[in-house]
């Protein structure tokens, strides 16, 4: 090291060198608060605001029962079932077709999402048919799925499949193709391949997007499910509230979609923390 | 392992960003590659990295030519370009890992030059500028390189830690001995880092000025007073303006 003539020369790194865990970013617990109680305050509202208009009679209490009504409801549905079975048993069968069509979606998904952003010709190949079936609903394809596959599971479980698998495909699409041009440059610098730069700088600066489609997707997979139990289903969240709205009971069809939506967002909080897990870095690049 | 450029030439469609250009750039040396955004600078760094090939003439190194990147001669970009799923440590030790197995030791003992000791387990984002810059730093130093190509590296750092960092890049090559090629658009920068300076204006890229920097090592800020600096600074800012 050369003698150095003056402290300016010297290498003072003591401004960046404080305590390490001083430079973690702090969070802002205060705001956090603020929003939750927010939240709270708007659902107590839209339930306050409900039993209002139906205590006036605006509408008809058989077109719109009041909350109470929809909790003895629930409270109904949850001691006696409905159909001749509980709504646990719905609310398993709807979840476990949901899982296994997304969870398809995802694996089946992903790598052709995958395959498409790395090789044009796989892409040049796949993409009409993609094209073609994304704007066809869900509900299309029932007729044909029902010729091919019956009236099992199977079908079932294939129209959440096709009804989510161009969102996954295209979110990861879309990942791979936003990889900053920089952190590809700095891998070949450092004499990275092709196969390693694929796999260690493309591959987790997809994730990002690929996480983001999986939390539309699963909205989507939601979405499915009711044109799926229109197949003949003798239960399910999808099946519940179709039938019970042929028997006007609109109080069990407000339970099943409360059910559905509580049901939907908890899969979505599922995937944000798995999210959170994986992709620590999110919002910090 | 001299760097030698035979008429390279560059064109971006219809724009001519080099044009024609040679140079040999010397074992070891330090030369800094001074002109104004648009002149080529970049350009001309990223042909030699092999990240940009020529439109014609060649470039070779040790009379090999360059046909791609390779882990001999490392860039540091303007930014760092860590990797934010990666920790501190695995950020430096990314291009060994590429290459085989990792020389913990040796990953360690750069942290320590760096000053980055006691943040080897943060992300890239729980950092300062500067010290992301410095772990860029020594992500290329710890490959070894014979070459270090630098593209305004410290542009995009705040003055302070801009001058700390030329300080310790001057101390750094002094012990590392890697042939250095730095692109930058701050005079006084290329005058205090180089031994040999390079001047290049726009449309088409070329070549104004090219010159030994006749100021002695060590470089101290001091020097910038003097005569032959301020002498130096005048043509070199005379053709910049021109």
């Amino acid at each position: 090291m050369p003698p150095t003539e003056t402290d300016s020369d010297k290498i003072d790194l003591s401004g960046d060198l404080a305590d390490p865990a001083a430079v973690r970013v702090a969070r802002r617990p205060t705001w956090q608060h603020v929003s939750r109680f927010t939240t709270i305050i708007a659902v107590l509202s839209g339930l306050l605001i409900w039993q209002i208009v139906s205590v006036l009679h605006v509408f008809p209490p058989i077109a719109l029962p009041a909350p109470l009504a929809v909790w003895h409801a629930l409270v109904r549905l949850l001691l006696n079932g409905y159909g001749g079975h509980s709504l646990f048993d719905d609310i398993w069968i709807s979840s476990a077709r949901i899982a296994v069509g997304f969870v398809a979606a995802i694996l089946i998904g992903v790598p052709i999402g995958l395959l498409m952003a790395r090789n044009d010709v796989i892409f040049r190949m796949i993409d009409p048919f993609l094209q073609f079936a994304r704007p066809v609903p869900p509900l299309a394809y029932i007729p044909l799925l029902v010729v091919w596959f019956g009236i099992g599971e199977l079908p079932k479980v294939l129209l959440i499949l096709f009804g989510t698998i161009p969102v996954i495909i295209i979110g990861t699409i879309s990942g791979v193709k936003a990889t900053p041009a920089l952190r590809i440059s700095v891998a070949k610098t450092l004499g990275a391949t092709e196969g390693q730069i694929f796999r260690h700088v493309i591959l987790p600066s997809a994730l990002p997007e690929i996480f983001t489609a999986m939390r539309v997707g699963i909205g989507v997979a939601w979405t499915c499910l009711v044109a799926a139990e229109l197949i003949a289903a003798d239960q399910g969240l999808g099946w519940l509230v179709q039938y019970a709205g042929q028997a006007l009971q609109v109080s069990i069809v407000i339970v099943g979609i409360i059910v559905i939506g509580i049901l939907g967002y908890a899969m979505e909080l599922v995937i944000r923390l798995i999210e959170r897990r994986f992709v620590p870095w999110r919002g910090h690049s | 392992m001299p760097i030698t450029l035979t008429q390279v030439a560059r064109d971006f469609g219809t724009i001519r960003a080099l044009d024609r250009i040679s140079l040999t750039i010397e074992d070891g040396s330090f030369l800094t590659v001074l002109g104004a955004s648009g002149c080529g600078k970049s350009t001309l760094l990223n042909l030699i990295a092999g990240l940009d090939t020529p439109s014609a003439g060649h470039l070779a190194i040790d009379g090999v030519p360059i046909t791609g990147p390779g882990p001999d001669r490392v860039v540091v970009f303007q930014q760092p370009g860590l990797y934010p799923w990666l920790t501190l440590r695995d950020n430096i030790a990314f291009g060994l890992r590429m290459q085989g197995p990792i020389d913990w030791p040796r990953i360690d003992d750069m942290i320590g030059i760096m000053g980055l000791r006691g943040f080897e387990a943060h992300r890239p984002y729980e950092l300062s500028g500067g010290m992301q810059q410095r772990a860029a730093l020594a992500r290329a130093l710890v490959m070894n390189p014979r070459v270090l190509l630098m593209d305004e590296p410290f542009a995009a750092l705040d003055a302070q830690t801009r001058h700390r960092m030329q300080s310790f890049l001057l101390e750094l090559w002094d012990q590392i001995g890697a042939t250095i090629v730095f692109i930058t658009h701050d005079i006084d920068e290329a005058i205090m880092l180089g031994d040999r300076l390079v001047v290049m204006q726009a449309r088409p890229g070329r070549i104004a000025i090219d010159q030994k920097i006749p100021l002695p090592r060590p470089r101290h800020w001091d020097m910038s007073l003097e005569p032959d600096y301020l002498h130096l600074k005048r043509n070199i800012m005379a053709v910049l303006a021109a």
